[in-house]
């Protein structure tokens, strides 16, 4: 692995190398064996180490446990195979080796993946609030204070979440636990606490993990009590970060947020602004998105044409960095050609450009009976449908008798009138 | 009682012809989608089944801001994990539990950090979970409808269950 014993030697092993991991700390990261390597006194694991260009490759190793001077398990002795595993035979590995190693490698593998995925630098842009949020993140990495996200929704409160849980030093990453306490109620929400307080992640216990309370200001003030017990005792193992859609300091002032759960929630306070607010950033981010289409797909589309992208700046985003990557990718369907034009875009972005440029007319008017036979039209035709052209079944259908529903579709001009011989 | 926390962002979000918020169950039997009928009885939930990822996902694309079931086997843990960790950025809108049997318990934590809002590991689990399904569905954003589809919507024949 081209270091020395010297240079590993001493150092703490976790399940993911962080982004700043280089060197012989990303290589002891990729040693870290599976907790029953401490129950037996010789054990067989996968070990992890980077390559220099990036590939992260697998070996199998040995595991010795040693004693200390009072005959405590204190030490891992690791002999490693001088081959590197083929891809995928590491997993078919584990699996013979048992269950626990199987769920580690992929423990392991999960680890990989999201570090790469949550990166400090993927929250993108150079404007003053995207150098700000980075600059926040990177501090909030490096604590273990509680964290409060807030933003409007699709702003990537839930991104930067894991951006701060995976960007920790890589010896003190433990598990992620996200709770939507949204949508699972009180309830579920304090069973699922009152479960992690009792019988932590078995990971939990060695390395520290990260408890995500997602709109914790959908929380009902009368479960915010029991919520603040739990939350701080000292029983409970998890650093915890919460993310809300509105400030949580607001609600207090509002008299529907406990101010003991507001500020335990809040020692250090990230907002995100909306997309509207850093248009700046807009080329940058839409084209990392597509660039995502591209590593994907196989059609290559370079990028925007420069009107594509006006659509863009004037459209006012109220999904925030979500609509844009929805936008991205319907976008990124429709094209044909080198680039996406104003043409593949969606139609709401040209509705809403028509709508600024031309206020909506209140005197226009309607008429009343070709509006009414549009939709009889419509809904005939799809009860035809629907009875397979059958049009005693469509009559039943649509509550009429079949001489009429026949007469409707002649005067609609749903079907040719018979020709008289 | 239950907020409406659908806005105009959220919207913004759904893909134009979409399909409304509906739960996906994907399992290789059926006896999690029967339970969750079972429980969701009195509700008036689109629930539909399928029998592989690949599946779900095509419904997904179809009603991006769904429910998702999804049971967790020996023989699909990483295909199933790797889904996950894309969903939160593919459909941002749509949510996923993960359901399992027993002795696949040692996977829950993993699960969750994967995105799992819920690991239930027996159909005797799902009461207090399916009132967050309709959670859920009640504050997924729905599909601007035409005139035309909002009568349609409202026909007894006229959409699928």
């Amino acid at each position: 692995m081209g270091f020395g014993g010297g240079d590993l030697l001493g150092k703490r092993c976790a399940y993911h190398s962080g982004a700043e991991a280089t060197g012989a700390e990303a290589v002891v990261a990729g040693l870290c064996p599976p907790p029953s390597a401490w129950s037996a006194p010789e054990s067989t694991a996968i070990v992890a180490h980077t390559a220099p260009d990036g590939r992260v490759l697998r070996r199998r190793a040995r595991f010795v446990r040693l004693a200390n001077a009072k005959q405590a398990a204190a030490y891992l002795l690791a002999l490693l195979d001088p081959e590197d595993l083929a891809e995928g035979e590491a997993l078919a590995a584990a699996a013979a080796d048992s269950e626990a190693a199987l769920l580690h490698e992929r423990l392991r593998n999960f680890r990989v993946k999201a570090t790469a995925r949550y990166r400090i630098d993927r929250l993108l842009g150079d404007s003053p609030a995207a150098r700000r949020i980075r600059a926040q993140v990177e501090l909030a990495a490096g604590s273990r204070a509680s964290v409060l996200v807030i933003g409007p929704p699709g702003s990537g409160r839930q991104h930067v979440a894991a951006a701060i849980h995976y960007s920790a030093p890589s010896a003190s990453v433990g598990p992620l636990v996200p709770l939507a306490c949204s949508i699972l109620g009180p309830e579920l929400v304090q069973s699922t606490l009152l479960a992690l307080a009792t019988k932590p992640p078995r990971e939990a216990q060695s390395a520290q993990g990260t408890l995500v309370l997602n709109d914790v200001d959908q929380i009902p003030v009368e479960a915010q009590g029991e919520l603040t017990a739990t939350l701080s005792s000292r029983a409970f193992p998890l650093r915890v970060i919460a993310t809300a859609r509105q400030s949580l300091d607001e609600l207090v002032r509002r008299g529907e947020y406990r101010p003991e759960l507001a500020a335990l929630l809040g020692t250090i306070v990230i907002e995100l602004p909306p997309l509207a607010q850093r248009r700046g950033d807009l080329p940058l981010l839409a084209q990392w998105f597509l660039e995502q289409l591209n590593a994907r797909g196989a059609k290559q589309i370079s990028g925007f044409s420069p009107e594509a992208l006006d659509v863009l700046d004037g459209y006012p985003w109220p999904g925030n960095l979500d609509e844009l990557a929805a936008v991205v990718a319907e976008s990124y369907q429709r094209a044909e050609g080198p680039q996406i034009g104003v043409g593949d875009l969606p139609s709401r972005l040209h509705l809403a450009a028509q709508a600024a440029a031309h206020p909506r007319q209140p005197e226009t008017t309607i008429v009343l009976d070709e509006f009414l036979a549009q939709i009889e039209v419509e809904m005939i035709r799809r009860a035809m449908a629907r009875a397979k052209r059958n049009k005693s079944k469509a009559a039943r259908l649509l509550g009429m008798t079949r001489p009429r529903l026949y007469r409707r579709l002649v005067q609609l001009g749903l079907i040719d009138k018979p020709k008289l011989s | 009682m239950i907020k409406q926390n659908e806005t105009a962002a959220d919207r913004g979000l759904l893909p134009e012809g979409s399909s409304p918020a509906r739960v996906i169950v994907c399992e290789r039997q059926g006896k999690w989608a029967v339970a969750l009928r079972r429980e969701l009885a009195a509700e008036s939930v689109c629930l539909s089944e399928t029998r592989t990822l690949s599946d779900s996902w095509e419904l997904l694309r179809q009603s991006p801001a769904s429910f998702l079931v999804l049971e967790l086997t020996p023989t699909n843990v990483d295909p199933l994990l790797a889904g996950m960790l894309a969903l939160q950025s593919d459909f941002p809108l749509a949510r996923a539990a993960v359901v399992a049997d027993r002795r696949l318990a040692a996977y829950e934590w993993l699960a969750r950090e994967a995105g799992a809002v819920g690991f239930l590991t027996s159909p005797r689990e799902l009461a207090p979970f399916a009132q967050a399904i309709v959670r859920h569905l009640r504050q997924a954003p729905k599909p601007r409808l035409s005139l035309v589809e909002q009568i349609w919507a409202e026909l007894p024949w006229g959409h699928q269950r």
